[in-house]
């Protein structure tokens, strides 16, 4: 582009006459010359930066004329352009240290394994698997197996023989030293179990009679309340018996309770009797506190008035004479 | 030089307010790279020539006007 041009199209776009966009121009680059004229580094955002190169004196040889030529120190200004303007104008994608890094191992990892091998591979490997891991269950197997037929095996047990053999001749012991002490050792433990087990059994003797004595004295109280019980009831079945001139047996009977069980129909059932649930309830006096009020799964004794009739005998008496 | 040293510079010389200079200098810049990338080259009297290198590099080729007013100072 030229000049004219440059100016041309600056003025169009800033809507500025040509000659204020020429001076304007002018200015922009002039003050770029200053600031390098006095040494100094001019940068301008979005742009770059500017800077003068010292390019130090040379003593040169003329290779056509084989004179020796001096060229004096010279400054020239150097231009470092901005990432924007070079991303915007090079046709290639520009891009940060870091990212830069990233782009080229992804590319060479692209370029090396392309995606549908890495795909086909791992479809392999998955196809092998179940065989891999058979694989691994018999080499384990195969591995104890072999392990196990080693130790049996006698040159082994030799081998191992000969190495504490060794290792006691080094030390200073024997065979028999070593028996002697793991036997003294073993007799300790033997008496010390036996030890305890004494003490355990003086402990449990001891407590086994205390129990056995706790028992006997709750078997007499219970069969004191048995005797109680009879005493009470056959006084309270002689009179009736008396009465009718018949003879009665009584024996105790463990009854549960069911629902519309009343006294008075238990001792109709019973004791013949239902006058006699009086009896009953004082047979029981323990257990029912109000006669009125009892229930079900509650279990109370019955005595069982068995009837002997002697009026038979007599008759056959009676018949004879 | 800093950028905003250099816009203060150009509105005192010319007289601008610092807005629209810096509007200005945007848009010259924009115009430099719209033409180095249609052109690939930029000439600027008494300053030089913008080109584009064999590596897509932007490089300043400088006047001799510019280099000598550079050494004489």
């Amino acid at each position: 582009m030229n000049y004219e041009k440059l100016i041309k199209e600056f003025s169009k776009r800033a809507e500025i006459d040509f000659e204020t966009a020429a001076e304007f121009i002018d200015t922009f680059f002039t003050t770029i010359k200053i600031g390098l004229s006095k040494n100094e580094k001019v940068k301008i955002s979005d742009f770059g930066n500017f800077s003068p190169k010292v390019y130090k004196s040379k003593i040169i040889k003329n290779k056509e004329t084989g004179e020796i030529e001096n060229i004096p120190e010279k400054i020239l200004p150097h231009y470092y352009p901005s990432k924007r303007i070079f991303s915007k104008t090079s046709s290639k994608d520009v891009k940060s240290k870091k990212e830069l890094k990233i782009y080229k191992i992804n590319n060479e990892i692209e370029n090396e394994i392309p995606k549908e091998d890495i795909k086909n591979n791992i479809s392999i490997f998955k196809k092998f698997i179940p065989f891999l891991i058979i694989l691994l269950v018999l080499n384990t197997l195969l591995s104890f197996y072999i392990s196990f037929k080693l130790l049996k095996s006698r040159y082994v047990r030799n081998y191992f023989y000969k190495i504490i053999s060794n290792y006691l001749d080094e030390k200073g012991l024997s065979y028999n030293t070593i028996n002697e002490i793991v036997d003294s050792k073993f007799q300790e433990v033997i008496n010390k179990t036996e030890e305890y087990n004494q003490h355990l059994q003086s402990t449990f003797s001891s407590q086994l009679q205390k129990l056995k004595e706790s028992q006997e004295e709750s078997l007499e109280k219970l069969k004191e309340i048995e005797n109680n019980l009879k005493i009470r009831i056959e006084k309270m079945i002689k009179p009736l018996s008396q009465k009718r001139g018949k003879k009665t047996e009584v024996k105790l009977i463990l009854y549960e309770i069911k629902k519309n069980d009343t006294l008075w129909d238990l001792s109709k059932k019973y004791m013949n009797n239902p006058y006699n649930w009086v009896g009953l309830y004082q047979t029981n006096g323990e257990k029912i506190k109000d006669p009125h009020k009892i229930y079900p799964g509650m279990k109370i004794f019955i005595p069982l008035i068995i009837e002997k009739d002697d009026t038979k005998r007599e008759d056959k008496k009676y018949n004879k004479r | 030089m800093t950028s905003k040293e250099f816009i203060n510079f150009i509105s005192k010389k010319l007289n601008l307010s610092k807005k629209d200079t810096r509007r200005y200098s945007k848009l010259l810049i924009e115009i430099l790279i719209d033409s180095i990338k249609k052109e690939n080259q930029v000439e600027i009297l008494g300053f030089g020539k913008f080109l584009k290198n064999k590596n897509d590099k932007i490089i300043l080729q400088p006047d001799k006007e510019f280099i000598q007013e550079i050494n004489q100072k």
